[in-house]
């Protein structure tokens, strides 16, 4: 078992640099901070005697490397960051880090963990290295996701958190081609324009404002959206960097509903809160009043309930509405989601709290 | 831990019908011939071109699995078949409570369910005996017939590790399951 060497590398302003007996006392000060203790290596270093230990064995692994984070003018140790179970067959290692609580939030983390991935990729030739952290852990998801490891899933009951809890990871990883900047929106959906006969599905712009504004001081639109009372175009212009959001993040697929030949707005439909691992959505539609009447918003939930079962994999669409609000439940029956159950002040409007009606269609039940 | 230090008892495994043995001389062309097999060849590790050489390799990795303390490899045979090789199935620990599982069964065993009552088996000892917390079975994406045999045990789906897989120099993506004790089906 040789020790692995630990070479000084530099880091956007940042000095990596082999650990040393003489940073005990910075190491002890590193992992004096709950949020350390809870997640990484350090949890056990409580006084410089443990300090030295853990440097000791660092400095001893033949199959992990351990940087010194330093900050260059200073010299001071402001974070650890290092490259572990290394396995050269198998060209794989992790990444794992800490940074003193007093210089968090400076993007310490993020250069030093791009630092360390370079050189594994560079110098070790490493294909792919994974960075692990506990699901409650949110400031290690951004900084994975800010230096371009990509999450894969959440390995449940991974480690063991030294209490005998074992504690789900999301698992991340940066393959060697993988770009070092920012991963994309995991799972952004293409817009795409739905022809469904006499309407037209098209996916909201911003030059929609004006007409989404005039909807929603519609009576019957403003009564059931729940949100607070319309505050006009800016509202209108929120409303719709929600709807781009929605479809660069996966999250919902939206659209205008448009007489196919005139180009007319006649209302909105759109399958929010997607979630494509159980498979499920929420409908949410509207038309406006001088377009009611036509059955406008029952095709345009058919065409986009379609589209979420054959291209997002939707298993189970979902549709709530306030008890009171019976033009929307008849749009549902009428369109295939029946009547599942009666969801009790689960709702609260402008004039208070209201019971909805909770109806859903499954992909085998869709026409 | 020592490494050098065994963590277990050898053991054998049974339900009565698939049986988890260890190796035996006369398994040695049955490995051979296993490993001819092209869903073997596409979806595990073996080397190309396998002869007898290889499978004698393979046995050494067999028992150094089991002296290390790092991986018990089984070797499965039913009552059908008299005791003949039928596949191999392994369980590696990960040194911090959780395990990686392995299997593949020669074709002659295929279609019987053998493999998902050796995966029971392997399973059932890596918690109650060996007291783990989480097992874990990855695959090429793609291979259906094991996804098959680990959603039938009670795996569950926990995502796609990209290129995490490497056979023979080519790196693929891998499925992830992870099977916790009180999952086992």
């Amino acid at each position: 078992m040789i020790p692995r060497p630990v070479p000084t590398i530099e880091a956007e302003g940042l000095l990596l640099t082999p650990l040393s007996d003489s940073d005990a006392a910075a190491v002890v000060a590193l992992s004096d901070d709950p949020e350390t203790r809870a997640w990484s290596s350090l949890k056990t270093v409580r006084s410089p005697a443990d300090a030295e230990a853990w440097i000791r064995e660092r400095l001893a692994r033949s199959d992990g490397m351990t940087w010194a984070v330093r900050d260059t003018d200073t010299g001071q140790l402001v974070a650890r960051v290092g490259l572990v179970r290394i396995d050269e067959a198998d060209r794989a290692a992790e990444v794992g880090y800490s940074v003193r609580a007093d210089h968090r939030r400076n993007g310490i983390a993020t250069r030093a963990v791009r630092g360390a991935a370079s050189y594994g990729f560079a110098e070790l030739g490493l294909a792919r290295i994974i960075l692990q952290h506990a699901t409650g852990n949110r400031a290690s998801c951004a900084v994975a996701r800010t230096t371009g490891f990509a999450y894969e899933g959440t390995a449940r009951a991974l480690f063991d958190n030294g209490k005998g809890v074992r504690h789900d990871y999301h698992i991340h990883a940066r393959l060697a081609d993988d770009p070092a900047g920012r991963v994309p929106a995991p799972r952004a959906i293409e817009p795409v324009e739905i022809g469904a006969g006499r309407l037209q599905l098209v996916p909201w712009r911003p030059a929609d404002a004006p007409d989404v504004d005039r909807a929603f001081v519609e009576p019957h639109i403003a009564r059931w959206d729940g949100g607070p009372p319309w505050a006009g175009i800016a509202d209108a212009d929120r409303w719709l960097a929600a709807r781009t959001t929605g479809w660069e993040s996966g999250a919902m697929v939206s659209w205008s509903v448009r007489d196919s030949t005139t180009g007319r707005l006649l209302g909105s439909v759109a399958i929010k809160d997607l979630d494509r691992r159980p498979g499920t959505g929420v409908a949410s539609y509207w038309v406006r009043a001088a377009e009611r009447g036509h059955g406008v918003a029952g095709q345009a939930l058919g065409a986009a309930a379609r589209f979420s079962y054959a291209v997002l994999g939707l298993h189970r669409i979902e549709a709530y509405h306030a008890v009171a609000n019976t033009a929307s439940c008849r749009v549902a029956v009428r369109s295939g989601f029946p009547l599942e159950g009666l969801l009790r002040g689960s709702l609260r409007l402008a004039d208070g709290v209201t019971d909805e009606h909770l109806h859903a269609q499954l992909a085998t039940d869709a026409p | 831990m020592d490494p050098s230090e065994p963590r277990w008892e050898r053991v054998e495994l049974s339900d009565g019908r698939v049986r988890l043995r260890a190796p035996r001389d006369s398994d040695l062309d049955d490995i051979v011939a296993a490993c001819q097999d092209p869903e073997a060849v596409r979806w595990t590790s073996v080397p190309q071109p396998y002869g007898p050489a290889e499978a004698e390799g393979f046995l050494r990795i067999v028992e150094d699995g089991w002296t290390s303390g790092r991986a018990a490899i089984f070797f499965i045979s039913t009552a059908e078949h008299d005791g003949r090789y039928c596949g191999a199935i392994d369980l590696r620990l990960d040194g911090e409570g959780g395990g990686e599982v392995g299997f593949a069964v020669a074709p002659w065993a295929r279609g019987s369910g053998v493999c998902t009552a050796a995966l029971r088996l392997v399973c059932r000892w890596g918690f109650d005996t060996l007291g783990l917390g989480r097992i874990e079975w990855l695959a090429h994406v793609g291979n259906d017939a094991s996804r098959r045999v680990a959603d039938k045990v009670g795996f569950v789906y926990e995502g796609v590790q990209r290129a995490k897989c490497h056979q023979r120099g080519v790196r693929y993506d891998a499925w992830v399951a992870g099977l916790l004790p009180g999952e086992l089906r």
